[in-house]
């Protein structure tokens, strides 16, 4: 759906991105994952056609996005991280000025808005949009970004700022619309891109540092590490006696290194010997900690 | 009007309209319009009033003759009051846009900055005109009211309010120009002031200032007694610079197209 090919951007003497390369798969929502001042901002406002790229390309859906006013917009919803609307306007005569520059007859335009409006929580709101809440116009800038259907969403930051039950109904509103739209997902977040990403990318010092499917992400740096707990010591003895390579963590737990097959002749074991068990647990590798091994300053 | 720019320029008058930008405009523009005849009315009035106390000092004043041409001067000395106001009350209408942020999500849809540009540019005429409009129409309704204007006379107060109006209309050009070259609005005050205080410079060259825009921006001249009996000789004098202002506001749009293009909202 989007792909980026030795993308480059500089600000004066700081080289921001750094020969960028990654690829959105159709209907997925991709976590552009870094640290603050990373980049991700910069390469999403050179997705949308708002910055100039020094060098690289950019295509979207095979279409190449071009500084200035691209065509390739017109297929893209955008939400900035702090979405700001005309406060003189209500939300209905908002979406219907975004359909008319969206080139939507006005009876498509009204009633996308009522099925939007109504997706995001805002059906019943008449008033004019001066004094919203920060997640009322976060919602309403989902709301204006689906407005055309795009086939690729562009959300930089969208939860950053939100308290938890704001943050719990965008993520919401997001993993519902991947049914109709790719996601592409800015975020410093790790926790919202585990709860609802598909794939991910982490972006370091101007270069992808690891990028794709999010399980296999996870096991890309899993050293299949799996522990047992037992219900007394005298398990966790029996086990490391009969497993050399075994490792006790404590007096009840004992942790193997090993793949499914190691796994299976522990829990024989167990089972032959009646070694009653506590838990049999694989380690799994959390994002958190791949973030960090990946981010961190050598 | 395509369809996007009628929506666009709809949007713009409803943030006027709303915000009650718009009425205030329209009342100071019929307020400094009523003041012109009131003032011409009131002159020997309060002159008469003073009188007494003007002998006493010493000072013999006769009241002058107040006719329609006294308040067509006091419009003519106005003129340029509803044009600072309109300045101040609309000037901020793309800086504020580029400091919210607005207009991204717009642009980001394929909003054309061209018709952001074209938009504004409009609303902005058409507001001026609707003010300026007003402006004239209380005066020459009430100086037709109280004296009456003859025929030779009112032709040159229709040149002199197309003069000016064409003057009004550079002044909106280098707003446009400005506010697309810069991202705050101090940037397009403090360039026009620039712009206007260098032709006041220029303007004292004899020779420069009879191609200034600026020389179109007091027609009260038109007024003055010695241009009635050459007043095609002095249309003559106003023709050239009439025909370089327009020249400057049509070279100035095509900039700032071309740079409104280049231009990041964001």
């Amino acid at each position: 759906m989007l792909s980026i090919e030795g993308l480059y951007k500089r600000f004066g003497d700081k080289e921001v991105i750094k020969g960028l390369n990654f690829h959105v798969p159709k209907n997925s929502i991709y976590g552009f994952v870094g640290t603050n001042g990373a980049g991700k901002t910069t390469t999403m406002k050179m997705v949308l056609g708002l910055l100039a790229a020094d060098a690289g390309t950019i295509l979207v859906d095979g279409e190449r996005v071009t500084y200035g006013n691209t065509d390739t917009n017109r297929g893209i919803g955008y939400l900035p991280d702090v979405p700001e609307f005309y406060s003189f306007l209500t939300t209905r005569e908002y979406l219907a000025l975004c359909g008319k520059i969206c080139g939507l007859s006005d009876k498509t335009t009204k009633t996308r808005s009522e099925e939007l409006l109504k997706r995001v929580g805002l059906a019943g709101e008449k008033h004019r949009i001066k004094g919203f809440s920060r997640g009322m116009k976060q919602r309403l800038g989902i709301a204006q970004a689906l407005i055309n259907r795009p086939k690729l969403l562009i959300c930089d930051e969208p939860t950053s700022a939100l308290d938890p039950v704001g943050r719990k109904e965008i993520l919401d509103i997001l993993k519902e619309v991947r049914e109709e739209t790719t996601v592409l997902f800015s975020t410093h977040i790790l926790s919202d891109v585990e709860r609802i990403c598909t794939d991910v990318a982490f972006l370091k010092d101007g270069v992808i540092a690891l990028e794709g499917n999010i399980d296999q992400v996870r096991t890309l740096k899993n050293n299949g590490e799996f522990l047992v707990e037992t219900l007394s010591p005298t398990g966790a003895e029996a086990l490391c006696a009969h497993f050399p390579k075994a490792k006790a963590s404590d007096a009840q737990t004992v942790t193997f290194t090993g793949n499914d097959d190691e796994m299976l002749s522990v829990m024989a074991f167990l089972s032959e010997n009646n070694i009653p068990v506590l838990k049999v647990e694989r380690a799994e590798t959390s994002l958190e900690d791949l973030f960090m091994e990946v981010t961190k300053h050598e | 009007m395509n369809n996007v720019l009628f929506a666009w320029i709809r949007k713009e008058f409803t943030d006027v309209w709303r915000n009650g930008r718009l009425i205030i405009f329209l009342i100071v523009c019929f307020g400094i319009g009523l003041m012109n005849p009131i003032t011409a009315k009131l002159t020997p009035m309060l002159i008469e009033m003073m009188q007494d106390q003007m002998k006493e000092m010493g000072i013999v004043y006769d009241p002058p003759t107040i006719t329609a041409l006294t308040s067509w001067e006091q419009f003519a000395k106005n003129i340029w009051i509803p044009l600072l106001v309109f300045v101040l009350m609309f000037g901020n209408i793309f800086t504020k846009e580029y400091g919210a942020h607005t207009l991204t999500p717009m642009v980001t849809k394929g909003l054309k900055k061209t018709t952001v540009l074209w938009g504004k540019a409009f609303l902005l005429i058409l507001l001026w005109t609707a003010g300026y409009t007003v402006y004239f129409g209380v005066t020459l309704m009430y100086t037709e009211y109280y004296w009456g204007t003859e025929a030779e006379l009112m032709g040159r107060v229709w040149d002199m309010t197309a003069m000016f109006y064409l003057y009004s209309l550079f002044i909106l050009t280098l707003l446009v120009f400005f506010s697309v070259l810069w991202r705050e609005y101090s940037g397009v005050l403090v360039s026009m002031a620039a712009i206007l205080g260098a032709e006041m410079i220029f303007g004292m060259i004899p020779k420069v200032t009879k191609v200034l825009p600026g020389r179109i921006s007091s027609p009260g001249l038109l007024l003055q007694k010695g241009y009635e009996e050459r007043y095609e000789y002095a249309l003559r004098d106003f023709a050239v610079p009439f025909a370089v202002t327009l020249a400057v506001i049509v070279t100035l749009f095509v900039l700032s197209a071309i740079l409104m293009k280049r231009k990041s909202v964001d």
